[in-house]
């Protein structure tokens, strides 16, 4: 995962970037909710300008599928 | 689970807000969950814990208020936060909340700006009105959150005042109203601007 991923993903879950780990599960009913997902889709928008399959993102269960699915893309 | 807030919130109907904290009891779980399989929430998402609490919650609520047949529900979770609306009548409604202190990314909060630029009120708040829109029974959802923020244009938002909000869903308008109660923005969607709350 490459920083820029890294501070992505800090960004929409609020998460110290220096705690990440490419597998920091990805819990719906604690930090994957709706609005780290909308947080989530607007940053890749942003700093890749991909726009993801929501209900993709959503099924991710870490944060390393989410970066799978931003190269597959 | 534990009641930290019950209150009446509209002044025409009766529809009940009801705001949950839970504390993890592994052993009531496994009795709740028996409890649950046999009412209409029997379900797959049985296997979740904090699917099981807030449904057994709810059917006792519902009780204690007397309703016995049918009732309208709309639930919304944070954290260790879950706030529920109930209700025996007809009434149309929505709830979501999310702590005040909950910071959106900066791509968000520009999004949302240049979504509705004359609102004068923080973008999160915009987010819970439109998280609200998504649960609200009185209309196929209008926005597909999964989808991010991109089709949500036919989504009017007007500012009554401070906390009450109007919102024009093509031809249907119904009511927002934001309140903060235990570090959490609690927002309510009515069909009426009828709303009777005080936190």
């Amino acid at each position: 995962m490459d920083e820029k991923f890294k501070h992505l993903i800090s960004e929409a879950l609020e998460v110290d970037i220096k705690l990440l780990d490419e597998e920091l599960t990805l819990d719906p009913e604690d930090n994957w909710d709706s609005v780290s997902i909308l947080s989530t889709i607007s940053e890749i928008d942003t700093q890749y300008g991909i726009q993801l399959d929501g209900n993709k993102l959503a099924s991710c269960r870490t944060i390393s599928e989410i970066y799978t699915l931003i190269n597959n893309h | 689970m534990t009641e930290v807030l019950f209150t009446k919130i509209c002044n025409k109907k009766d529809v009940y807000l009801s705001i949950l904290e839970s504390k993890k009891s592994i052993s009531s779980v496994f009795f709740k969950r028996i409890y649950v399989f046999f009412t209409r929430f029997r379900s797959i998402k049985l296997r979740s814990d904090r699917y099981v609490i807030s449904r057994y919650y709810l059917i006792r609520l519902a009780q204690n208020l007397g309703i016995y047949g049918e009732f309208n529900y709309c639930f919304s979770h944070s954290g260790k936060y879950s706030a529920v609306l109930v209700s025996s009548e007809s009434a149309l409604f929505s709830v979501d909340i999310e702590p005040v202190n909950r910071r959106l990314p900066e791509s968000l909060r520009l999004k949302v700006r240049s979504l509705y630029p004359e609102l004068i009120s923080d973008e999160l708040i915009v987010i819970l009105i439109l998280e609200s829109l998504v649960k609200y029974s009185g209309f196929t959802p209008p926005v597909n959150l999964s989808k991010g923020l991109n089709e949500i244009c036919s989504i009017q938002i007007i500012e009554l005042s401070k906390h009450v909000f109007e919102v024009i869903v093509g031809d249907v308008k119904v009511y927002s109203e934001i309140h903060i109660f235990s570090g959490l923005y609690v927002c309510i969607t009515l069909e009426l601007n009828q709303f009777d709350l005080s936190l």
